[in-house]
C-alpha cells in the first residue's frame, strides 16, 4: 500500500509537474505563435518597407536626373517681370538699360539711321535746345518735335526774344573801361519781368509738347533761359540745406548780369579773358574766336566780340585775325 | 540473508516457479505466529487452524505481490487479525443461530493467576498494530516464532544487540500503549508476559494441513505479462520510487525539454521580432526622410516645370512686348513714346550731343556715352578694357612723376588763403602717346569708322570735362598742376582748388571744410571728388590733394574744436 501510495504520490507529482510544464509550454507555444505571427507580419512589413524605400530612392534618383535635365532658366527674370507687370521703367539702372537694349536688339548696327537711347540718358546728354530763338536740330531730333510743335514753340520764343531785346536795350548799364578792363556791361535784376517771361516760356512749351518733353526741353534750355533773363538768381533747389545754410545770403538773391572783359599779357602776346556773372554764377574764360559771345548781351552786339571791340575801341587778340 | 529476504526468496520461488516446498517452508516458519494470533482471537484451535488456512491461502494467492522490503510476519499478523474478525463474525452468526453463546465463555479459559495479563490480551493485537512495522515484526518473530536474538537480528538485517534493543524498545512502546488505555500496571514485563502468554506452538501435522489447504487455492505459476507484473509488484519502495520517478520524469523531462525548447524559440522569436521592429523603425525613419526628400524633389520638379511653363508664357509675352516696342521705336511715323523707357534719335544729330565726362576712372564708359554710341555689351567690354589699360598706365606714370610744391605756375591761389599746397605733374613724355595710340587703335577697331570719327572729334577738343582731358592725352607734352587751399569765407572754414594745364584751367570757390573731416559725409551722399568737381581729373593728383585738405580739416577743426 505504501508503495502504491508512494507511486501515486510520485506519479501524481510527476503528473502535476508535467501538467504545469505542459501548461507553461502551451502558454509559451501560444505566445511563441503570437510572437512568430507578429515577427512574420513585421518581416513582411519590413520587406514591403524595403521595397517602398527602394521605390522612393529610385523615384528620387529619377527626379534628380529629371531636374538636372531641365534646361536652366536664363537670367533677366527680374527685369522681364518688371516689364510684364507693367511697372514703371523710368528708373532703369545702367545695367538694366544695357540689358534691355540688347534684348530688343538695339545697337548702332541694327537701327539704321536712328539710335535708341534711354530717356534716363537724356538727363546726362548735353545740347543746346535753343539756337537763338529757334529750336535746335538736336532738340527737335531728341524730343521728336514735329513741324507744328516747332512752329508753335518758335513763335513763342521769338516773341520772348523781342520783348527781351527791348528790355535789354532799355536797362543795360555800361561802365567806363579803366586799367585792364576794356569793357564792362551790366543788366540789373528784374524779378517781375523774369517771372513773366518764364511763365510764358514754360506754359508755351508745356502746351506744345506735353509735360514729359517740356521738362526735357526746359532742362536743355537753361543757357538760353539764363541769357534771356528768365532766371534772376541761381537755381538753389538742388543744393542741400546744410550747404545752403553756409552760403552768404547774397548768393541766392537776385543778381545783376555783368560782363567784364580784361586784357593781359602772356609773354609778348596780348590775351583777353572775360568774366560773366549771371544768375549768381561767375564764369571766367578766355576771349578767343571759338568762344561764343555771351548771349545775354547779344541783343546789344549782334556781331559778338567784333562788335564789342569796335564799340569800345580795343583790339582783339591775334587769334581772331588768324581765324579770319 | 535476513529473514525477510529469505521469506521473499521463498515466496518468489513459489510464485514464479511453483515451488510448493518453498511455500511449505514459509508456512512452517510462520505458522506459529499466525496460529497464535488466530487462537487468541478465535479462542479455539479449530477456528485458529481454519483462520490459518485462510491466511496462508491468501498468502499463496498474493505471494507474487511481495517485495523484498515487505515484512511478511507483519503482513501475516495483520492478515490474521482481519481473517480472525471475519471468522468471528461468521462464528457469531452461527452460534447465535445455535444459541450457544453461553458455551463461548467456557472456550476461553484464562489463568486465575494471571488476571492482569488476561486483561491485556484483548488489546494486544491493537497494541501491536500501533507499533511501527519494524518493531511489530521484531516482537512477532521474537515471541510468536520464538526466534533467538541472533536469528532475529539476522532476519531484521541488524546485529544481535540491535535486535535486542529493538525488541526492548518495542516492548516499552507496547506497555505505553497499554498504559494510555488505562492499564497503569502494564509494564514491559506485563507486555512481555502477554506476548508469551498468547504464543503457541503448532504441530507438524497442522503445518502440513494448513500448507496443503493453502496450496489448494494457490494460483497457477506466473508467466508472460502476469510474471512481468509480478516482478513489478515485487519492487522495493526505493525501486518503486525510482521506477515511478523514472516513469514520471520521462514525460516531465520531455515536457520540460519541450517547454525549454518553446522558451528558447519564444526568446528567439522575441529577439527576432525586436530586431525586426528596430530595423523597421530605423527603416521607417529613413523612408520618411526619403519621402520628404521625394516630396521636396517632386515640389522642385513641379515648381521648375511650372516655372518653365510660366517662363514660356512670359517669354512669349515678353517677345510680344519687345516686338511692339521695336515696332513703335522704328516706325516711319515715330512719335515720342510717353510710356516707354526708350526714345529714338536720328544718328545725324549725335555729333551735336555731348556727354560731360563720358569716361570715368578707372575706365568706365558712362551710360549716356554708351547709348549715344549704340554700343553692344561686347563692344562696351572691349572699349572699357582698352580705356582701363590706358588709364592704369597713365596713373602709374603720374604717380611716379608727381611732385609737390608751394609755387603755382598754372593755377591761382587766393591771396587770403590760410594754407595751400600744389601737386604738380611734368610732361610725361612719349609713353603717353604710345599708350594713347594703342588705346585709340582698339577703339577704332571696336567702333568702326562711323562712330570712331565722332569719338575722334571728341578726343580732339581740349576742355576739362572732355574726353581728351579725362584721358590725359596731352599729358605727354603738357604739365599740369592742382593747387588746393584752405581759407575762410564769411567766417566759415572752406577748402578750394585750382587746376590748370597749358590750355585750360578750372577752379572752385570753396567747399565747407568740415565735410572733409574723417567721419563726415556730404549731405547728398556724393563722393568728395564729385562734390569738388574733380572727378574728371587724374587720381594721381586728386587723391593726395584731397588727403591734404582732410589733414587740414583735422588740424584746423578737430584740434581747435571749431566745428
Amino acid at each position: 500500500m505504501k508503495r502504491v501510495m508512494l507511486a501515486i504520490i510520485i506519479l501524481a507529482t510527476g503528473t502535476a509537474l508535467f501538467c504545469a510544464l505542459h501548461n507553461a509550454s502551451a502558454v509559451a507555444r501560444q505566445e511563441l505563435s503570437v510572437q512568430r505571427t507578429a515577427w512574420q507580419t513585421q518581416t513582411q512589413q519590413l520587406a514591403r518597407l524595403y521595397l517602398e524605400k527602394q521605390q522612393v530612392s529610385e523615384h528620387i534618383t529619377e527626379s534628380k536626373q529629371l531636374f538636372a535635365s531641365l534646361p536652366p532658366l536664363p537670367a533677366l527674370r527680374q527685369l522681364e517681370q518688371k516689364i510684364l507687370a507693367g511697372d514703371s521703367l523710368t528708373n532703369l539702372t545702367a545695367a538694366e538699360s544695357e540689358q534691355l537694349l540688347a534684348e530688343l536688339g538695339f545697337n548702332w548696327n541694327t537701327t539704321g539711321d536712328y539710335l535708341i537711347v534711354s530717356k534716363k540718358s537724356l538727363d546726362g546728354i548735353s545740347y543746346d535746345a535753343m539756337n537763338g530763338e529757334k529750336l535746335s536740330t538736336a532738340a527737335r531730333g531728341t524730343l521728336a518735335i514735329n513741324a507744328a510743335e516747332t512752329s508753335a514753340i518758335e513763335s513763342m520764343t521769338g516773341q520772348l526774344s523781342k520783348v527781351r531785346s527791348a528790355w535789354v536795350k532799355e536797362h543795360v548799364q555800361r561802365t567806363e573801361p579803366s586799367g585792364d578792363v576794356v569793357a564792362q556791361y551790366s543788366l540789373p535784376p528784374d524779378y517781375a519781368f523774369a517771372q513773366n517771361q518764364l511763365a510764358i516760356y514754360t506754359n508755351g512749351i508745356m502746351n506744345a509738347l506735353g509735360e514729359q518733353r517740356a521738362q526735357w526741353l526746359q532742362n536743355h534750355s537753361a543757357d538760353w533761359m539764363m541769357a534771356q533773363g528768365l532766371f534772376t538768381s541761381p537755381d538753389m533747389s538742388k543744393i542741400p540745406k546744410e550747404i545752403l545754410a553756409t552760403l552768404p545770403s547774397e548768393t541766392y538773391q537776385p543778381q545783376p548780369t555783368t560782363m567784364t572783359v580784361k586784357r593781359y599779357n602772356s609773354g609778348n602776346d596780348l590775351r583777353m579773358n572775360y568774366t560773366l556773372e549771371q544768375g549768381g554764377n561767375s564764369m571766367n574764360t578766355s576771349v578767343n574766336p571759338w568762344q561764343p559771345f555771351p548771349e545775354a548781351f547779344s541783343a546789344l552786339f549782334p556781331g559778338g566780340w567784333k562788335d564789342l571791340a569796335e564799340r569800345e575801341g580795343f583790339a582783339l587778340p591775334a587769334e581772331f585775325n588768324k581765324k579770319n | 540473508m535476513n529473514e525477510r529476504q529469505s521469506d521473499f526468496e521463498w515466496l518468489q520461488q513459489f510464485a514464479r516457479a511453483g515451488n510448493q516446498n518453498a511455500f511449505r517452508e514459509i508456512v512452517g516458519r510462520h505458522i506459529n505466529l499466525v496460529f497464535a494470533t488466530a487462537l487468541h482471537k478465535a479462542g479455539d484451535a479449530g477456528g485458529a487452524e481454519e483462520i490459518a488456512q485462510n491466511v496462508f491461502g491468501i498468502l499463496a494467492r498474493k505471494a507474487w505481490q511481495f517485495a523484498p522490503d515487505d515484512s511478511l510476519p507483519a503482513w501475516l499478523h495483520k492478515t490474521t487479525l482481519l481473517e480472525s474478525k471475519s471468522w468471528l463474525r461468521g462464528e457469531m452468526r452461527r452460534r447465535r443461530r445455535e444459541q450457544a453463546a453461553a458455551e463461548l465463555g467456557t472456550t476461553m479459559k484464562t489463568s486465575d493467576e494471571q488476571p492482569a495479563i488476561n486483561a491485556l490480551v484483548p488489546l494486544l493485537d491493537e497494541a501491536l498494530l500501533s507499533l511501527r512495522e519494524k518493531d511489530r515484526t521484531a516482537l512477532l518473530l521474537r515471541f510468536y516464532e520464538q526466534q533467538p536474538l541472533n536469528t532475529l537480528g539476522a532476519a531484521l538485517g541488524v546485529s544481535e544487540d540491535t535486535a535486542q534493543k529493538r525488541v526492548q524498545t518495542a516492548l516499552e512502546k507496547l506497555s505505553q500503549f497499554f498504559q494510555r488505555r488505562g492499564y497503569k500496571t502494564a509494564t514491559v514485563a506485563a507486555a512481555t508476559a502477554a506476548l508469551q502468554h498468547t504464543a503457541t506452538s503448532v504441530s507438524a501435522a497442522t503445518v502440513s494441513t494448513v500448507a496443503s489447504a493453502a496450496l489448494q487455492v494457490a494460483p497457477p505459476v506466473l508467466t508472460g505479462l502476469s510474471l512481468w507484473l509480478a516482478r513489478v509488484a515485487t519492487l522495493t519502495k526505493v525501486q518503486t520510487a525510482a521506477v515511478c520517478v523514472m516513469v514520471a520524469m520521462v514525460p516531465v523531462l520531455w515536457q520540460w525539454n519541450e517547454q525549454r525548447d518553446a522558451d528558447a524559440q519564444l526568446n528567439q522569436a522575441k529577439a527576432g521580432l525586436a530586431a525586426a521592429q528596430g530595423e523597421f523603425s530605423s527603416l521607417l525613419t529613413e523612408k520618411q526622410r526619403l519621402d520628404e526628400s521625394a516630396a521636396h524633389w517632386d515640389k522642385a520638379l513641379s515648381t521648375a516645370r511650372a516655372a518653365a511653363e510660366n517662363r514660356e508664357a512670359m517669354d512669349q509675352k515678353f517677345a510680344a512686348w519687345k516686338q511692339r516696342v521695336r515696332a513703335r521705336l522704328l516706325a516711319a511715323d515715330y512719335q515720342w513714346p510717353d510710356d516707354l523707357p526708350f526714345i529714338r534719335i536720328p544718328k545725324s544729330i549725335v555729333p551735336q550731343l555731348a556727354v560731360r565726362q563720358p569716361v570715368a576712372w578707372p575706365g568706365t564708359v558712362r551710360q549716356e556715352a554708351r547709348e549715344l554710341l549704340g554700343l553692344s555689351p561686347a563692344e562696351r567690354e572691349q572699349m572699357e578694357a582698352a580705356l582701363q589699360k590706358h588709364m592704369a598706365t597713365m596713373d602709374d606714370l603720374m604717380n611716379s612723376d608727381r611732385f609737390e610744391t608751394n609755387r603755382t605756375s598754372r593755377t591761382h591761389i587766393p591771396p587770403d588763403a590760410l594754407a595751400s599746397q600744389v601737386f604738380g605733374l611734368p610732361a610725361l613724355g612719349e609713353a603717353v602717346k604710345q599708350s594713347s595710340d594703342e588705346m585709340q587703335s582698339v577703339l577704332k577697331t571696336t567702333l568702326g569708322n562711323e562712330r570712331w570719327s565722332m569719338v575722334q572729334e571728341e578726343l580732339s577738343y581740349p576742355g576739362t570735362d572732355n574726353l581728351r582731358s579725362i584721358l590725359n592725352l596731352d599729358a605727354g607734352e603738357n604739365g599740369q598742376e592742382l593747387a588746393v587751399w584752405v581759407g575762410e569765407r564769411n567766417g566759415t572754414p572752406v577748402a578750394g582748388y585750382s587746376w590748370g594745364d597749358q590750355i585750360t584751367a578750372i577752379s572752385s570757390s570753396g567747399l565747407v571744410l568740415k565735410f572733409f573731416l574723417p567721419d563726415a559725409v556730404f549731405p547728398d551722399g556724393r563722393s568728395v571728388e564729385d562734390q569738388m568737381g574733380v572727378a574728371q581729373l587724374p587720381p594721381a593728383l586728386t587723391q593726395p590733394a584731397i588727403e591734404w585738405i582732410r589733414q587740414q580739416a583735422v588740424n584746423r577743426l578737430q584740434k581747435k574744436g571749431d566745428l
